[in-house]
């Protein structure tokens, strides 16, 4: 155990000691203030607050969960794996006694943790930010709720970490990983649209599955069933990934 | 090495188990938004009903506006009849219309004048539409596509009848950001609309005796802070799969120029009777005042 803490620690060492990753964080904790203005804008020259104080959180994880997010584990991703075998620096990992099993898994714990930390500043800065815009009700109720959604988007978020880990073990380059996952990213997205019935089996799906847990008419049996099915979709898939990354020459 | 095998074993197991499980409680299928689509259709091929409709506008909880119709349509005959009565203000404005063998009739309360109009024009349309099955198919796909993912909020219960029962409720950021800022503007315009133009001219001279000013002047002015806090669906699904009663409700919140806030609930209630059972109303115009309503549109 102490060997999977010690490697995810080195793990998350070299992750924050990336420039990229200090910027996606930095721009996380910006876009709720860079949105500010032009939402002020919009709402204060029509007299109308289609985006309230205490919706405004929800109205940035939106778009946190769906672009930025999955932008910073694509890029996490093909660098931790694809990255590291292309340029054989995986090998002064795995030459220290540590088990593949361990250090894929200390791998996956530190991309993961990197989108939980920015789940978090997401939420604390546009927290702060909607003090700024008009409130229509009871700002409490709304932070605990936007918390809670924040929270629960951690799981679509795990799965797409683990689908993009296995994507980054059939690439050498990370750059080549990145451009696929973006790829692959959109495509899903965009099958949301025009077969919104397939569309429904995949993961990428399920980024907003928040709206199901604040105050909407969802049943408990619906949240089980998502619920279910994304755990059930990261498992799957980090085990797929743990295979391959156990086989692969280096 | 055994362990290996054992972890991938497990963790394959446990997370096809719970895929299935997923499958199982048809996840991919919206289920209540499928039964509501169905019920429309199958509501929507009636061939005669009765439908009451009542139209609500609640500030903070006091009625401004209530709108009841009854309207019963029959396709056999191509007839439909029906009365409305507005309640705004003080005295309640009630209302006749029927449509009879290619003429349209409307009578207000206060009058004893039927405007007939003979056009044609809509009994046409309305005979000759297409009822191209591809057309609604691809239109359907439109629908579809647009509503998006909020089709997995609508919820679905059985009622121990054989009905069901379809809810959809959307508040503060559930309602996509643009539906929000759209309606809010819209929501704005009817409100603030300058009673000159909504009504036509004096009172006495709108055809009809329907006071439009009477019911502007009823609404509460929002001018800051407008938004639709919450839309809110629910119908009832007989055990014929035929909607047989739906509610939707907008709240919209915000305040009027002296910073008072208001809550405004918009409120639709749709009632269904007499399915394939109903005869429309008809009027015997002989011997009553009555007048052409062409000539009063061109007079405009």
């Amino acid at each position: 155990m102490n060997l999977l803490l010690s490697s995810t620690i080195n793990e998350w060492t070299k992750l924050r000691s990336r420039k990229k990753t200090v910027f996606f964080l930095a721009l996380i904790a910006l876009l709720p203030f860079l949105g500010l203005p032009a939402v002020m804008k919009l709402q204060g020259g029509f007299g109308i607050a289609a985006i309230a104080g205490s919706d405004y959180p929800i109205t940035v994880l939106n778009l946190l969960a769906s672009f930025v997010l999955p932008l910073l584990i694509f890029m996490s991703a093909a660098d931790m794996f694809s990255g590291e075998f292309g340029d054989k620096t995986i090998r002064s990992v795995l030459a220290r006694p540590v088990s593949r099993f361990k250090i894929f898994f200390a791998k996956l714990i530190a991309a993961f943790s990197l989108v939980a930390a920015g789940l978090l500043l997401g939420w604390i800065s546009s927290a702060i930010a909607s003090f700024f815009l008009p409130h229509a009700d009871g700002l409490p109720r709304a932070l605990a709720e936007s918390a809670l959604a924040h929270a629960v988007t951690a799981l679509p978020l795990f799965a797409i970490c683990a689908a993009a880990v296995v994507v980054a073990m059939f690439f050498k380059h990370a750059s080549g990983a990145l451009a696929i996952c973006i790829l692959v990213y959109a495509a899903a997205k965009l099958l949301g649209f025009v077969l919104p019935q397939y569309a429904a089996w995949l993961p990428t799906a399920y980024m907003d599955w928040h709206e199901l847990w604040i105050g909407s008419a969802a049943t408990a049996g619906r949240i089980a069933t998502v619920f279910s099915y994304l755990l059930g979709c990261g498992i799957v898939l980090s085990t797929l990934g743990y295979c391959a990354f156990d086989k692969k020459e280096v | 090495m055994k362990k290996k095998v054992m972890f991938i074993g497990a963790g394959l197991t446990i997370g096809s188990a719970l895929l299935v499980t997923s499958a199982f409680a048809n996840m991919g299928g919206a289920d209540g938004y499928e039964a509501y689509k169905s019920a429309i259709k199958q509501t929507a091929s009636v061939a005669s009903a009765t439908h009451g409709i009542t139209l609500s506008v609640q500030d903070n909880g006091n009625e401004l506006i209530s709108a009841t119709t009854t309207v019963k349509s029959s396709e056999t005959d191509g007839g439909v009849s029906g009365q409305a009565v507005i309640r705004a203000g003080a005295e309640p404005q009630t209302f006749d219309f029927y449509d009879q063998a290619g003429e349209q009739v409307f009578k207000a309360g206060g009058s004893d004048t039927y405007y007939v109009g003979s056009n044609a024009d809509w009994s046409d349309r309305r005979d000759h539409a297409p009822k191209d099955a591809a057309f609604g198919k691809e239109m359907e796909n439109v629908v579809d596509a647009l509503v998006g993912n909020l089709k997995n909020q609508v919820a679905l219960s059985r009622s121990s009848d054989g009905g069901q029962t379809v809810d959809l409720k959307l508040t503060g950021s559930q309602i996509p950001a643009a539906a929000n800022i759209i309606g809010s503007i819209l929501a704005k315009q009817a409100m603030n609309a300058h009673p000159e133009q909504a009504g036509q001219g004096t009172p006495g001279s709108n055809p009809f005796g329907l006071d439009v000013r009477q019911i502007a002047a009823a609404l509460p002015k929002l001018t800051d802070d407008i938004k639709i806090a919450e839309v809110a669906l629910h119908a009832e699904i007989d055990g014929s799969n035929y909607l047989s009663s739906q509610k939707v409700d907008f709240t919209i919140t915000g305040k009027d120029a002296s910073g008072l806030a208001h809550k405004v609930v918009v409120g639709a209630d749709m009632a269904l009777s007499n399915i394939d059972a109903t005869t429309p109303d008809r009027i015997d115009l002989s011997g009553k005042k009555t007048e052409a309503m062409k000539e009063w549109h061109r007079g405009r």
